[in-house]
């Protein structure tokens, strides 16, 4: 039985509670805000989104094939036929540059995501395990980061041969030894922290600290890193096409635009269009991870 | 009375950079836990009372290592358990309260699935019986709404909530040992006294023994049954709460209750004891509290004094007791 004075006290008391309960909603809700405010960020997003969507539906866009030759018509100029004109072997530019967009995220995605969780993996190892696998680890990320990337990729490229699967190879052994180093200074500073005590305390296994309680913890930095590596890389693999080491039977932008450099003066839509694709995708992603860096940052200090 | 714990000659050193020789953080330190009850453990930052419960854990830092002594807790002793062995008891059959709520939980982990693992650790339970078992904790700690606050991560909930799930996460399997490292001195006083009130009533409940750090000589008298009084690594006395706040005998433990401040006599120096805590690479030669002591004598500096039996269990680390009342925040020793 509860006397009046019992409610009373108990309603008060967590209506106390309940206004305990602060209004921070996390970093999602952070993240929201900054869409609201920063429209370059939001901006980035929709290009994404639009570029994505180009590629997932490309032959509603175009009603030609991109390998289809009409030796017919070559090298024409933009028309309302063929909207970003014709190559040399009479493709339609516009058709491969929809079509290049595939290959394109493409190359930004896969070997992002490959040296992100190997990086990921790499640098929880070398942070939490500490001595002599840290030691290891992060001298194999300073072999790698001493190189100058485009060229330690070219050697991987002419080594392994011009394919795409090396050229996710290639991209990814550039890729990883940052973020491992970004995940071992975070790993670092985490294990210190008390919630890894207490979770020791709780019995908790030496595995299950780090995938379990250190790695959510970096997260959002991974995040921002993810978004940051794709337009590196959509950068990496055409300047490698471009120097021609890419894979010549994938019509990625950046080879299409080494194949128009012969006819740049008579025919600069051969460049101008897969060179404004490339720009655009990669401030894109840019606008897109810097926001989100602002938005997350203020997390990661507490 | 069976002793939950039995701490023997404990001794603890930690290794610093460019220092050649180990600082003796812990010396042979001695401390009984009986079942159900509160054993307090008292003493100034840096005398060695947290370094004495995380070796018993088997949670010290890279450069700390156990020198010596054993930490018997149901038939093992603790110190040579194998980690793999220790985890099992850890979270389990003894568990840990830490200071500071607002870090000791996972800032990207709900409150409840934090509190869930635990019980999936060790009892095995599947997701949807953990998390039926973590919501009955929660409202047994006094958590309001619980099967909201499950999904609240920790930024979500207050300090006095953070507290109350930390004790609810260590109290979960029923341990039969809680080690508290001041569980409330990030809390403002009326908070405090709920989670005192709180431990208080699970323990009754549970009959699990409390192992209590604090340098708040309050929660002390609040909760504690016994109480060690440790300085500068070693224990120098030990005592029932009554005899200690009626008739402490060690100077440094009438010092402690001689600087308690009083509200009563107005426009008085508080007591206080003079000189800082010795360092640990250059401890005097004779009894540690002698460059501090009132009463120090020659012997006092040269001579290392026992702990002795002064009387009915209370041990006291002086050649010359003090044996009558001590006055809190009173005027002298």
């Amino acid at each position: 039985m509860f006397t009046s004075k019992d409610k009373y006290t108990r309603a008060l008391s967590d209506q106390i509670i309940n206004a305990e309960i602060q209004p921070d909603d996390g970093v999602l809700a952070s993240i929201r805000n900054m869409f609201r405010t920063n429209r370059a960020a939001l901006l980035g997003l929709i290009v994404i989104l639009l570029i994505v969507l180009m590629a997932a539906a490309a032959p509603l866009i175009t009603r030609y094939d991109p390998n289809e030759m009409d030796l017919a018509s070559m090298n024409e100029a933009p028309s309302a036929e063929h909207w970003f004109g014709t190559d040399d072997l009479g493709q339609d530019v516009f058709t491969r540059v929809v079509y290049g967009a595939r290959i394109s995220l493409m190359i930004g995605f896969v070997p992002s995501l490959i040296s992100l969780i190997l990086g990921t993996a790499m640098g929880l190892m070398a942070g939490y395990m500490g001595k002599r696998v840290d030691a290891f680890i992060m001298r194999l990320a300073d072999v790698v980061l001493a190189f100058p990337s485009l060229l330690l990729a070219m050697v991987i490229m002419y080594t392994l041969g011009s394919s795409i699967l090396n050229m996710f190879i290639a991209l990814s052994i550039i890729n990883w030894a940052g973020t491992a180093r970004v995940v071992r200074a975070q790993t670092l500073s985490l294990k210190e922290k008390e919630f890894v005590e207490a979770a020791r305390s709780m019995g908790v296994s030496r595995w299950r600290i780090a995938f379990r309680h250190i790695l959510p913890n970096c997260l959002p930095n991974l995040i921002v890193l993810f978004t940051l590596d794709i337009p590196g890389a959509i950068m990496w693999e055409s300047s490698m096409s471009f120097l021609g080491v890419g894979d010549p039977n994938t019509a990625s932008w950046g080879l299409m635009v080494s194949q128009g450099k012969g006819y740049a003066y008579m025919c600069p839509w051969l460049i101008l269009a897969p060179g404004i694709a490339i720009l655009v995708t990669v401030m894109a992603f840019n606008f897109l991870g810097d926001g989100l860096r602002d938005a997350i940052d203020p997390y990661m200090k507490t | 009375m069976s002793n939950i714990l039995e701490i023997r000659n404990l001794s603890v050193s930690f290794a610093s950079d460019g220092i050649k020789e180990r600082a003796i953080a812990v010396n042979g330190v001695d401390i009984d836990i009986s079942q159900g009850k509160t054993v307090g453990l008292v003493g100034e930052s840096g005398c060695g009372k947290s370094v004495t419960s995380l070796a018993v854990m088997g949670l010290l830092a890279d450069n700390g290592r156990v020198e010596g002594g054993e930490a018997m807790f149901g038939g093992q002793d603790l110190l040579k358990l194998p980690d793999r062995k220790l985890r099992r008891i850890r979270g389990n059959r003894i568990s840990m309260i830490f200071q500071e709520p607002m870090t000791s939980l996972n800032p990207v982990i709900t409150a409840g699935r934090q509190v869930a693992e635990s019980l999936r650790l060790h009892a095995g339970l599947d997701a949807a019986a953990a998390k039926a078992r973590t919501i009955e904790i929660f409202e047994k700690v006094g958590i309001p709404e619980p099967a909201r606050r499950y999904g609240c991560y920790p930024h979500q909930l207050s300090g006095g909530l953070r507290q109350r799930v930390m004790i609810g996460m260590a109290m979960v399997m029923k341990p039969d040992l809680l080690i508290a490292d001041e569980p409330t001195t990030a809390l403002d006083v009326s908070i405090e006294a709920q989670i005192l009130r709180l431990m208080r009533d699970l323990q009754r409940e549970s009959g699990t023994s409390i192992l209590m750090i604090t340098h708040n000589l309050g929660v002390v008298a609040e909760l504690c049954d016994d109480v060690y009084v440790m300085y500068a690594g070693e224990v120098v006395e030990r005592a029932d709460v009554m005899t200690l706040f009626k008739e402490c005998a060690h100077p440094y433990t009438r010092g402690l209750m001689a600087s308690l401040p009083r509200m009563t006599p107005k426009g008085r120096r508080l007591y206080n004891i003079q000189g800082t805590v010795p360092n640990l690479r250059a401890m005097p030669a004779g009894c540690r509290f002698s460059p501090r002591c009132e009463f120090a004598r020659e012997r006092c500096r040269t001579e290392k004094p026992p702990l002795a039996d002064v009387g009915n269990g209370h041990l006291c680390r002086c050649f010359e007791p003090r044996m009558t009342p001590i006055a809190l925040g009173g005027d002298g020793l």
